[in-house]
């Protein structure tokens, strides 16, 4: 019997100790991967909140990874203050962009969100600034205060706490006055514009600060592999980076971790099966919408109204925690 | 004086013309009521009025100010509050957490505070949890203050809606058909609390289809008819008026 409180610090624990299991180089990578992928998905989640599906998110990865690496090796700035100011320069533009996106509703806020991030790919191939199709090479590895990154441990670890600030944030943010306001316009607006909720604001204001943990992701990713390569933040990005959220389950954090960690994994293992892998993908993805419309969170729920209890959960705290 | 005057207001869509002309003066701490067959154009003139459509032509001062033009969420800042015709609450949210919302306007919590969890922060939460919890003991909701709200009997839910009403400390409440859908003995219950409400130094107006509801509660009242004023006063005055009877409350009416 496992404490339902326990499995967070439980986690936390494993992750902090794995690179002492982990003997590869390769098996670093995957590690690492799952780690970006959970800040990419979680933050996409912030998004799903104030009631909207974005297939753009790849693109704010983009700005930022593009951003830092300009600031670093354009103006030379040290690798901290770049990577800060990449989530700020994602922010700024994710607000930019997504203010007028404010006009267009359901289907076609996700058709736009996937335009925006075509737009940003075609900029990046058509200025040279931006490396062009080649993208830019050689992206020194980070320096902070003094320490170089070297091999693989630093940038778990980095990777591993710029993921629990981000999980811990946007929990927070969630839980917050802030995060009710936004989930109330986007259960009803008219009823929240009659209580004198300025929507655009709270709506942009969430939609920015989502944009800001994506660039951080960027800003490390770009630093990680030493190259951005605008192709890399096309819409197939944004869309497993939805997929990841819709199989999890958009309706809890806890959705966006275990869809992006599974999913993530699932995707490097079946890398070698090309085509297949996307018709893996793809099958995944509607049997998830058939099957388990709340996601894979949702699983023991499932099992529970279905009269099968899962022993693993003490019964006291759940009853205490209700559908948390 | 008038907290409310609407001069000369109109409204067309398209060709249909959905409010025309019309003049309303809601005099400050009185409940006003506003009365018309379907289609008269009550709804939308609770819809210029809170800002929610732009009028075609005419005037709305509230507070001394024109306030059209403005924005419904500044509106709302302005303590010009409307509540919804069908029941309309954040359904997915618990009872509370409606309500907290509905003080949104005072809330003045800082959520960089809010994320980190600052003492101050936790302090200002749980004032608001308190106010939240005081309007929903006023409704006699307080016992379901858990329960979602989509989860909530029709009359709750309208009373929900109220709770996020009073919540934005109105200074002008507008309720869109408050008794729609209650029975006998939750009519009377909201009769009472509306009196409550304007004791309380709110300005109530009101649009209602229960002729005994208008009656006992309206202090004057306007009638409504093809978008047009037909008729304003008390209510001995409105219901012997002869054209309002042809349009409204029909022949051999009478007050039960």
């Amino acid at each position: 019997m496992i404490r339902r409180g326990l499995i967070p610090v439980l986690l936390v624990i494993v992750c902090a100790l794995l690179p002492l299991a982990l003997t590869s180089g390769f098996h670093f990578n995957l590690v690492i991967m799952v780690f970006l992928a959970v800040i990419y998905t979680v933050s996409l989640r912030l998004v799903l909140r104030s009631g909207l599906l974005s297939f753009g998110h790849s693109a704010f990865i983009g700005i930022g990874a593009y951003a830092s690496v300009l600031l670093t090796m354009e103006c030379g700035l040290p690798f901290l203050v770049s990577f800060l100011l990449a989530g700020v320069v994602s922010a700024v533009i994710g607000g930019l962009v997504f203010y007028p996106a404010l006009k267009v509703r359901g289907a076609y806020f996700v058709m736009m969100t996937w335009g925006v991030c075509e737009v940003f790919v075609a900029i990046y191939k058509r200025f040279q600034i931006f490396g062009g199709t080649q993208g830019i090479w050689g992206v020194p590895a980070p320096e902070i205060f003094g320490f170089e990154f070297v091999g693989k441990i630093p940038y778990y670890y980095m990777a591993f706490i710029l993921m629990l600030v981000v999980i811990l944030i946007c929990y927070r943010l969630e839980k917050s006055r802030f995060g009710l306001i936004v989930r109330g316009t986007a259960t009803s607006e008219e009823l929240s514009v009659s209580v004198g909720v300025n929507i655009a604001w709270y709506k942009v204001t969430n939609f920015a600060i989502a944009c800001f943990f994506a660039g951080l992701g960027g800003s490390f990713l770009a630093h990680y592999i030493h190259l951005v390569d605008a192709e890399t933040f096309g819409w197939f990005f944004s869309e497993r980076i939805a997929t990841y959220m819709l199989v999890g389950g958009g309706g809890s954090i806890w959705g966006a971790i275990i869809g992006a960690s599974t999913l993530s994994l699932l995707h490097e293992f079946w890398r070698g099966a090309t085509e297949y892998g996307m018709l893996l993908h793809g099958g995944l993805l509607i049997l998830t919408m058939l099957f388990l419309p709340q996601g894979l969170v949702s699983i023991p729920a499932v099992l529970k109204r279905r009269g099968i209890s899962l022993k693993i959960f003490s019964s006291k705290k759940v009853a205490g925690n209700g559908a948390s | 004086m008038a907290l409310l005057e609407v001069r000369g207001l109109t409204k067309s869509f398209g060709g249909l013309v959905a409010v025309k002309g019309v003049d309303v003066a809601v005099e400050q701490g009185k409940i006003v009521g506003l009365i018309g067959p379907n289609g008269a154009g009550k709804t939308t003139l609770f819809n210029l009025v809170s800002g929610f459509l732009k009028p075609t032509s005419g005037k709305i001062i509230y507070d001394n100010k024109d306030i059209v033009g403005m924005k419904p969420h500044d509106i709302a800042r302005k303590g010009l509050i409307r509540t919804f015709q069908l029941a309309t609450v954040f359904a997915p949210l618990t009872v509370l957490q409606n309500t907290l919302i509905g003080l949104h306007l005072g809330a003045r919590v800082n959520t960089v505070g809010d994320v980190f969890a600052f003492p101050t922060v936790v302090r200002r939460k749980s004032e608001l949890n308190k106010r939240a919890e005081e309007i929903l003991k006023f409704l006699d909701l307080l016992t379901q203050k858990d329960e979602l709200a989509s989860n909530l009997p029709y009359g709750y839910q309208k009373c929900l809606g109220l709770a996020v009403a009073l919540a934005a400390n109105p200074r002008l409440l507008m309720l869109d058909e408050p008794a729609t859908g209650l029975n006998a003995e939750e009519c009377q219950m909201m009769m009472e609390r509306i009196r409550a409400i304007r004791d309380q130094g709110i300005t109530v107006l009101l649009i209602e289809h229960s002729m005994n509801f208008v009656m006992g509660l309206c202090e004057w009242i306007f009638v409504l008819n093809f978008g047009e004023k037909i008729a304003e006063g008390s209510h001995d005055k409105v219901s012997q008026d002869e054209e309002v009877i042809e349009a409204y409350l029909g022949e051999g009416w009478s007050l039960k």
